[in-house]
């Protein structure tokens, strides 16, 4: 006996948005004013334990030290090594711009010279097999016009021979 | 259960439209700063738990509680959240302590309601297949529960302003408040009208803040402090979602919560047996209706009694002597500020705003279109 189809009811077309307009905070403001300004990455130091975060942190996550001593942010980078990486094979639409996710993706987690943390950023590279742990990396900073203060102030990380 | 569930310490930023240099979790790692400051503890060593209190639609993240962890230290410990008012963050801190599965927690809410559109949030809580579209948002929500509410009592605007001249006079005393005013009747009237009947003093601002607790078992709180602030009663109820299920001018709810609420503290009268009440009016016209609920007077006398300024500061039975959310509290902190103000005036901190001599409060959060759910608790200083 064949499943009798059932017929598709009404539904109903609808869109969420929300505009949002997040306050970046003292540490991380700093972070992106830095980028944006003199396109330099730094990384803020834990008075206590001395480990160098870059992305930032307003306070050491094991220690609860307060990390805004301006005086002991160091600069890092641009260079730096990759300790792992995933690739995106599948786009979706992507809420913050609205636009399809662009394949193949790469993204890596990447330590920057001089940092103690690592942060992850979008690989140049795509290809699978050109992609090794521990390879060198390197930041392409946006030209100064194009900085907004934002993370894609960076535009990737390209590979470098070292 | 394991004892009684003593509230330690409380702390809380200051409020304000906009706080333009604090990251969400600045204000997450002031506050907390501070309540462990003030309860003389390690946030590593002691706290065994944190529960956070926030709205993933508010932070403009899913899973809001995320970030916290490391702010407040409390990766690889107990952690969870309440997306709702932050007093039931507190009656949910109380539960931790009272189950016996910890001896001290951390309970900590923030929102930023700058950040974002709030009557866009509103609407996107209205029932989406066939309210939404309407464009309800908690005010017009208000103003029809309002409406029926002066329908059915004869209650009238002037005494919702009345309110409004209480609770922005009293936040004048109030270090933490963010609209202090001396206004008069008819300037809250005559102010902007935002949805008959009310208009825009009669509306909590916009509002940036936090404010956090820590709560600990009996043992544990009677070391930290000579004068631990005890809950001694929590009732928490939910309405129908929908306001056409519901008369308006009542709130069932409400009154079933503070009646679970009052008999395990052993309240039998509640406008006589409390000293002070720290409320959640989101709109004017609620603090009366929510006095009723409370039992603090009759059905339909929630006008009367703002009338007879029993509940001024300086009056028998003060509610709101904070200032109240009229002076601006963010949404999903302001049962907490209830809470933290509840325990400064029991404890003899409340500052300028202090009620002499207050030994039982009560606190009520709520939340939701009209006042959908509500959570009561008493707290007491002192007794075995």
């Amino acid at each position: 006996m064949k499943p009798k189809v059932q017929e598709e009811l009404i539904y109903l077309d609808m869109t969420l948005k929300l505009p949002f307009k997040w306050r970046t905070g003292e540490t991380m403001g700093e972070f992106f004013r830095e980028l944006k300004e003199n396109g330099i990455l730094y990384a803020n130091q834990c008075p206590t334990c001395g480990r160098a975060f870059c992305l930032p942190k307003t306070v050491c996550t094991r220690d609860h030290t307060r990390c805004t001593e301006r005086s002991k942010w160091i600069p890092v980078g641009p260079k730096g090594t990759l300790v792992t990486f995933f690739m995106a094979e599948q786009s979706f639409l992507l809420p913050t711009t609205g636009e399809m996710l662009k394949i193949p993706f790469a993204v890596g987690i990447i330590l920057l010279d001089g940092a103690m943390v690592t942060l992850q950023h979008q690989l140049e590279e795509t290809d699978t097999e050109k992609i090794k742990p521990f390879m060198r990396v390197e930041a392409v900073i946006k030209p100064k016009e194009e900085r907004k203060g934002n993370i894609y102030d960076i535009v990737h990380f390209k590979t470098i021979n070292e | 259960m394991a004892g009684r569930a003593g509230i330690v310490a409380a702390s809380m930023t200051k409020f304000e439209a906009a706080k333009p240099y604090q990251h969400l979790m600045d204000l997450v790692l002031e506050v907390t700063d501070k309540v462990v400051e003030a309860a003389g503890i390690s946030l590593k060593d002691d706290v065994e738990a944190v529960i956070s209190c926030s709205q993933d639609h508010w932070d403009g993240r899913t899973i809001s509680s995320m970030p916290i962890p490391d702010i407040v230290c409390s990766h690889l410990k107990d952690e969870s959240k309440v997306a709702g008012d932050g007093a039931y963050a507190a009656l949910y801190g109380a539960m931790h302590i009272l189950s016996g599965d910890n001896k001290l927690v951390l309970v900590v809410s923030h929102c930023a309601e700058s950040h974002t559109d709030g009557t866009m949030i509103e609407n996107w809580s209205i029932d989406h297949i066939f309210h939404r579209m309407l464009g309800l948002d908690y005010t017009i929500g208000g103003a029809m529960q309002a409406r029926r509410y002066m329908d059915k009592y004869k209650v009238t605007p002037e005494q919702f302003a009345k309110i409004v001249v209480k609770n922005k006079g009293n936040a004048r005393k109030n270090v933490y408040a963010q609209e202090a005013m001396e206004l008069t009747v008819d300037q809250v009237l005559k102010s902007r009208m935002l949805a008959d009947p009310i208009t825009e003093l009669q509306k909590k601002p916009v509002s940036d803040g936090a404010c956090a607790l820590i709560i600990a078992s009996e043992e544990v709180a009677k070391k930290l402090t000579p004068n631990p602030v005890w809950i001694t009663g929590a009732g928490n109820c939910y309405e129908f979602h929908n306001p056409g299920d519901r008369d308006l001018a009542e709130c069932d709810a409400l009154v079933k919560a503070a009646k679970k609420a009052y008999k395990m503290a052993g309240i039998g009268n509640p406008a006589k047996d409390i000293d002070l009440v720290e409320l959640s009016e989101n709109y004017a016209y609620q603090e009366m209706l929510w006095t009723e609920g409370l039992g603090l007077c009759g059905k339909g006398d929630g006008g009367k009694l703002i009338d007879s300024g029993k509940t001024q500061i300086k009056g028998e039975l003060p509610v709101n002597p904070s200032g109240g959310l009229l002076s601006g509290i963010p949404v999903t902190v302001a049962g907490m500020t209830r809470v933290a103000e509840a325990v400064w005036q029991l404890q003899g901190k409340a500052g300028e705003h202090q009620v002499q001599g207050a030994k039982r409060a009560v606190v009520h959060g709520c939340d939701g279109l009209c006042g959908q759910m509500h959570c009561v608790l008493v707290l007491e200083k002192g007794g075995k």
